[in-house]
């Protein structure tokens, strides 16, 4: 496995099986379906998302970012980047402060105001569905900052990484039955990127017959008596007495995921991906 | 509303309507059977089929002399342990809303009263919000910390509200209404700014503001029932007075009535139930304002009846509400908040519309 993560976020290139060239001018679509066209690297760069954050630190170009917004806490280094703005706000004059020549976005509210700032913008939507085009994320921003050999490998890697998984899933039948509560009872169902993650492991989800994220009736939970729950807090569990006959409490499997990889759409979500795998089957996955 | 006023045509018109008339026991035995009813129809449905015969033998089982039933164990944790706390839950919280409501509305003589008037809605929501998001363990020593907290919230901003409404010689109710509103105002800023400054995942707070007993349990109706208990006996005890203070707080003065300390008593009544009811199933809307409402258009002006009508009415409200709530999405589950407001307000405004015709 390549580790290419640079701790203190230098440029630089990790060792790629054959070098990629870098070619512009680079175009890209964006989420309104229009193409952007880039003619050289951008320099400074608001990355106003988590997933790309992670992933222009994980080709080594984290220096480019100028600036992001006020949740974007992995890597630790990312700490030292000035903010412009939370979760639903963006602050449009220190954007425009901060001189970037790209500003990139994960939905489209602020779109209009950045370009009649004068500002190059990228808005792509959060990936929700199919994880495996994070890869093809990863190989994007390669493209777009010219260093395309580290994305490669970077994108290699979690590709690798997934179809690992897939290999070792190949022999085992149906897996345990798992209810995943991300807070109040409300879980994942169909269409989400969860439910992808439990398909590949082969697990069955209790609230598969949920669309999106809803909250589960506690009656399913107890009929559909899941084998494994996952939650940040297990007391909700075991201290409803509704709960005692269900297998996940009875045999204390209430588990808790260490890391928040799998709420980001960067190259750490397979990383979440093989913790989960590691908790769900403990003597196949080490 | 000054004392001469006491003969005008309204007044004399209220006066006959509740003089004169037998109290009508029969309808509250009526509106007990119906809630009742509710409450057994909403036993038999949830998001799990269990077929009504077996809901009945079930339930027979627990008297002495009927043989235990043979059903899957997952069929009895989810009656006894998940849907009928639920439904008794939802029973208890609707009566008190609504009866808080009721006390409220002829106390403050406002058709707008509820029972989140003061200000403990928009305390408890805040408390509530402050916990889902900065990371204070739910539970400590096993003790769930989000009721708690919200009931603390809400008496807190009901204090506050008292505090800067009261005078010395006694406590002017519009300046409490409007120290509860900007109480609430400054309560609910507080609370936008918590969630827009937060990234982690807002659903399990909007989800408690919107109301839920998702997490019913039969503590949880023992615990708002030892508020509600006393409470009730206060708001019906001080039933006969509301009836006098509606003509008008002098006339009551007069007929001997120490106003400033019924106003401490249902306040303090109405707020006790309101923050427990709220502690354990959020914020719902729409039901401690409508049920009296609907009482009164029906069925009088008479307070020793709109109380406790009221309090049957939002009891069934809300054990309908709910019962939508956790079946129309199933296996998903709605906010019950959303569903009393989508059903209530048509029907409170088919109510107005049918007042109106009969009036012209």
């Amino acid at each position: 496995m390549t580790r290419v993560s640079d701790p203190r976020g230098e440029r630089r290139t990790p060792e790629a099986p054959t070098p990629i060239p870098a070619v512009f001018p680079v175009t890209v679509q964006a989420g309104d379906g229009s193409e952007i066209t880039f003619d050289q690297p951008p320099e400074r760069i608001v990355a106003f998302d988590s997933a790309v954050v992670e992933i222009l630190f994980a080709i080594g170009e984290g220096d480019r970012i100028v600036g992001t917004h006020q949740y974007v806490s992995y890597p630790p280094e990312v700490a030292e980047v000035p903010r412009v703005g939370d979760a639903f706000n963006m602050d449009i004059e220190a954007t425009v402060a901060l001189e970037p020549d790209l500003v990139f976005v994960f939905f489209d509210r602020f779109v209009q105001d950045l370009e009649r700032a004068g500002l190059k913008v990228l808005y792509i939507p959060s990936l929700s569905d199919d994880f495996e085009k994070i890869a093809d994320h990863v190989r994007t921003w390669g493209r777009i900052v010219g260093n395309p050999s580290a994305s490669e490998v970077v994108a290699t890697d979690f590709e690798a990484r997934v179809a690992a998984i897939r290999e070792t899933m190949e022999p085992i039948g149906a897996g345990p039955t798992v209810l995943q509560d991300v807070g109040g009872f409300w879980t994942p169902g169909q269409g989400t990127m969860m439910q992808e993650v439990f398909d590949l492991l082969k697990v069955e989800n209790v609230a598969y017959d949920i669309e999106g994220y809803a909250q589960i009736s506690p009656e399913v939970i107890v009929e559909k008596d899941p084998t494994i729950i996952f939650t940040s807090s297990p007391e909700s569990f075991t201290d409803e007495p509704a709960f005692e006959s269900v297998r996940a409490v009875r045999h204390g499997s209430l588990l808790t995921l260490n890391s928040d990889a799998l709420s980001v759409q960067g190259p750490r979500f397979i990383e979440g991906v093989e913790e989960m795998a590691r908790l769900v089957y403990p003597g196949i996955f080490e | 509303m000054a004392v001469g006023e006491a003969n005008s045509p309204r007044v004399s018109a209220v006066a006959s309507r509740m003089v004169g008339l037998r109290y009508p026991w029969w309808r509250l035995a009526a509106g007990l059977a119906v809630a009742l009813l509710a409450a057994m129809v909403a036993a038999s449905q949830g998001s799990v089929h269990i077929p009504l015969g077996a809901i009945v033998e079930m339930i027979a089982a627990q008297f002495p002399g009927v043989a235990e039933s043979d059903h899957p164990n997952s069929w009895k944790t989810i009656l006894w342990q998940l849907r009928l706390p639920r439904v008794a839950l939802a029973l208890i919280v609707g009566a008190g809303l609504a009866m808080s409501g009721a006390a409220y509305q002829g106390l403050f003589k406002n058709p707008l009263a509820d029972p989140y008037l003061v200000g403990v809605a928009s305390g408890a929501g805040l408390a509530a919000t402050v916990v889902l998001l900065t990371g204070i363990p739910l539970y400590l020593a096993g003790i769930g910390i989000l009721p708690v907290a919200a009931f603390c919230g809400g008496l807190a901003s009901v204090s506050i509200a008292y505090a800067v409404a009261r005078r010395v010689q006694g406590t002017p109710l519009t300046t409490l209404i409007l120290a509860g509103v900007a109480i609430s105002a400054l309560a609910a800023s507080v609370t936008s700014l918590l969630m827009i400054r937060s990234d982690p995942d807002l659903r399990p707070v909007l989800s408690w503001l919107m109301g839920s007993f998702i997490a019913a349990e039969w503590s949880d109706s023992l615990v708002v029932l030892l508020y509600l208990g006393p409470s009730v006996c206060v708001l019906l005890g001080f039933a006969r007075i509301l009836n006098v203070v509606q003509l008008s707080e002098e006339h009551a003065s007069m007929l001997g009535v120490d106003v400033e300390r019924v106003k401490i008593a249902l306040i303090v009544a109405a707020t006790l139930a309101t923050a427990a009811a709220v502690s354990f199933s959020g914020l719902i809307g729409f039901v401690g304002l409508v049920a009296p409402h609907v009482v009164r258009i029906l069925w009088g002006v008479d307070y020793r009846f709109i109380i406790p009508m009221s309090g049957l009415l939002g009891g069934t409200f809300l054990v309908l509400a709910d019962l939508i709530a956790r079946t129309i999405v199933s296996p998903g589950e709605l906010p019950v908040g959303v569903v009393t407001a989508f059903c209530g307000a048509p029907f409170f405004l088919y109510i107005l519309m049918r007042r109106r015709a009969s009036e012209v």
